[in-house]
């Protein structure tokens, strides 16, 4: 196994008086594609927000390692759900994507060639060079997800994290983006967040499941018992190929 | 129109009044378009009534009023935006609070102020035909503070205001920013308050930016494109109010809105072919 890259010990958070996680405790190793599934509102948005130290534990501790086992704050790509910004904002998909420089760029208004070189070779990964030039707006929800995870490659972070990359997408596109990250895992600590476990759990290595708690993490062990009482109904199984 | 022509050549003060549109435009141009991409233009009209309180203290204290509504406007912006970062769920009432409190201070001051003083007029609603050679250094300088601070921070403020959690993630102080952002509208406040007035500075700041967010890609040519809009609505709006002899402030925001809405309906038309 691995080293351990994020180290989750005993985390609860409260929205108020609501709590939202307890008791959650998980490690995820170097490398790993670990899916976090659950129903709406089980809190997958808020430990994703606590991984990226966005919000404060109330408890437990989060600690992050890089490879040699010093902090890594500035190694994490982060792919959000894309709905926030405004449609008609003036900014064009390469701009987005350079953004991925903001924290290491020395220039003024501009960013250098080799900046601007690393932009071009992300969206070229993720086929999106012929659309550099548009206005990220226009975009189609696929569109925007490659731009998005451009950006958070640019990055060059030793994990990366997703939030529904899939949530707006077609099924054809969603096997895309899903097949393209099962690519980056190989030298990529990659975590993803969906709803959607039939999906999922044919690419990810390992599942765990919230619904406040944290009902299991292996997706060998997933049993209708557990799907049953994370989703509060029967589901019917799901076949794994490894 | 030739009349207006004849006599922009021989009166100072209509040169000195033209110089004034093209310098405010630059500060329109640029910082319009942040307040119409972060959607904060009633936030800024509230900084835009809170510079009264200053105006007002200056003339009670014999000081200059435009280094009054500077103070203020700054002083605003900071209290502002520093308790709505840790308040926002009550963001409009805070800001109706500011609007009105500013306006409310201002009016006290200026009725214990020995002589009521006509200037004040000029400062609510504008007045562009009494700008002297003084008040277009002013705006010069403050046009360069506003330039130098957002070049330099160009690309830092494009991410804040794109996507505040992913530039807080990249470990960008986007409350820092925000408050920058804010300065700067109170900068850009105090030159524009020279053309129309503080009560309708508002107009200035979003609608030629709104114009140009119609047609452009790019922040950057969002500045340029509003600049040049701004431009071309207030001298038309100096030319327009010229020979009926109407008040300047008042023709130049009634072009802004029509140049708004015809952009609209030019847009749909565009669009539904």
């Amino acid at each position: 196994m691995n080293n351990v890259v994020i180290d989750i010990d005993d985390v609860s958070f409260n929205y108020g008086a609501v709590p939202v996680l307890e008791n959650i405790s998980l490690k995820i190793h170097e490398d790993e594609f670990i899916g976090i599934i659950g129903p709406n509102a089980s809190g997958k948005s808020t430990l994703l927000k606590l991984i990226l130290g966005l919000l404060e534990p109330d408890k437990g501790t989060i600690s992050k390692f890089n490879h040699d086992g010093k902090d890594l704050r500035n190694h994490i790509g982060y792919v959000p759900q894309h709905s926030t910004f405004s449609r008609d904002f003036p900014v064009t998909v390469g701009e987005v994507v350079m953004m991925g420089h903001i924290a290491t760029s020395s220039k003024y208004f501009r960013y250098s060639k080799k900046e601007i070189e690393s932009a071009k070779q992300a969206m070229q990964k993720l086929e999106i060079e012929d659309i550099e030039k548009r206005q990220a707006g226009e975009l189609s929800g696929g569109q925007l997800q490659r731009v998005l995870i451009a950006r958070a490659l640019v990055c060059q972070p030793e994990i990366l994290i997703l939030d529904e990359p899939t949530a707006n997408v077609d099924m054809r596109i969603e096997e895309d983006i899903f097949s393209l990250l099962k690519n980056y895992s190989e030298h990529m600590t990659i975590i993803v967040v969906s709803h959607d476990i039939a999906f999922i759990s044919g690419y990810v290595d390992r599942v765990a499941c919230l619904n406040r708690t944290l009902v299991c993490h292996n997706t060998e062990s997933i049993s209708g018992k557990m799907i049953e009482e994370l989703y509060d109904a029967p589901v019917k199984m799901i076949h794994h190929h490894h | 129109m030739n009349e207006f022509i004849t006599a922009l050549t021989e009166y100072t003060f209509l040169q000195n009044a033209i110089f004034a549109c093209l310098l405010a435009s630059i500060g329109c141009g640029v910082i319009g378009s942040y307040v119409v991409v972060k959607k904060i233009s009633f936030l800024t009209g509230g900084i835009a009534h809170s510079v009264l309180a200053g105006m007002g203290m200056a003339y009670y204290y014999n000081a200059s009023p435009i280094m009054g509504a500077i103070i203020a406007a700054l002083v605003s912006s900071i209290m502002i935006g520093w308790i709505n970062l840790r308040w926002k769920e009550h963001e409009d009432v805070l800001i109706a609070a500011f609007w009105s409190a500013g306006m409310a201070i201002g009016i006290l001051f200026l009725s214990r102020t020995p002589g009521y003083n006509v200037d004040l007029m000029s400062y609510l609603f504008g007045n562009i035909l009494l700008i002297t050679r003084s008040d277009l250094l002013l705006m010069f300088l403050l046009d360069m503070v506003v330039l130098t601070v957002v070049f330099v921070y160009y690309k830092h403020f494009l991410v804040s205001v794109f996507d505040e959690e992913f530039a807080r993630l990249r470990g960008i102080n986007t409350e820092f920013f925000y408050i920058l952002l804010l300065c700067l509208i109170s900068i850009t406040i105090v030159i524009l308050i020279q053309l129309v007035g503080l009560i309708m500075v508002i107009a200035l700041l979003t609608l030629p930016a709104a114009i140009a967010n119609q047609y452009v890609t790019s922040l950057y040519k969002m500045f340029l494109l509003s600049a040049v809009v701004c431009a071309v609505i207030s001298v038309a709006g100096v030319a327009i109010s010229f020979g009926p002899d109407l008040p300047t402030g008042s023709v130049i925001v009634l072009t802004a809105c029509c140049a708004y809405f015809s952009s609209v309906i030019f847009k749909q038309i565009l669009s539904s072919k």
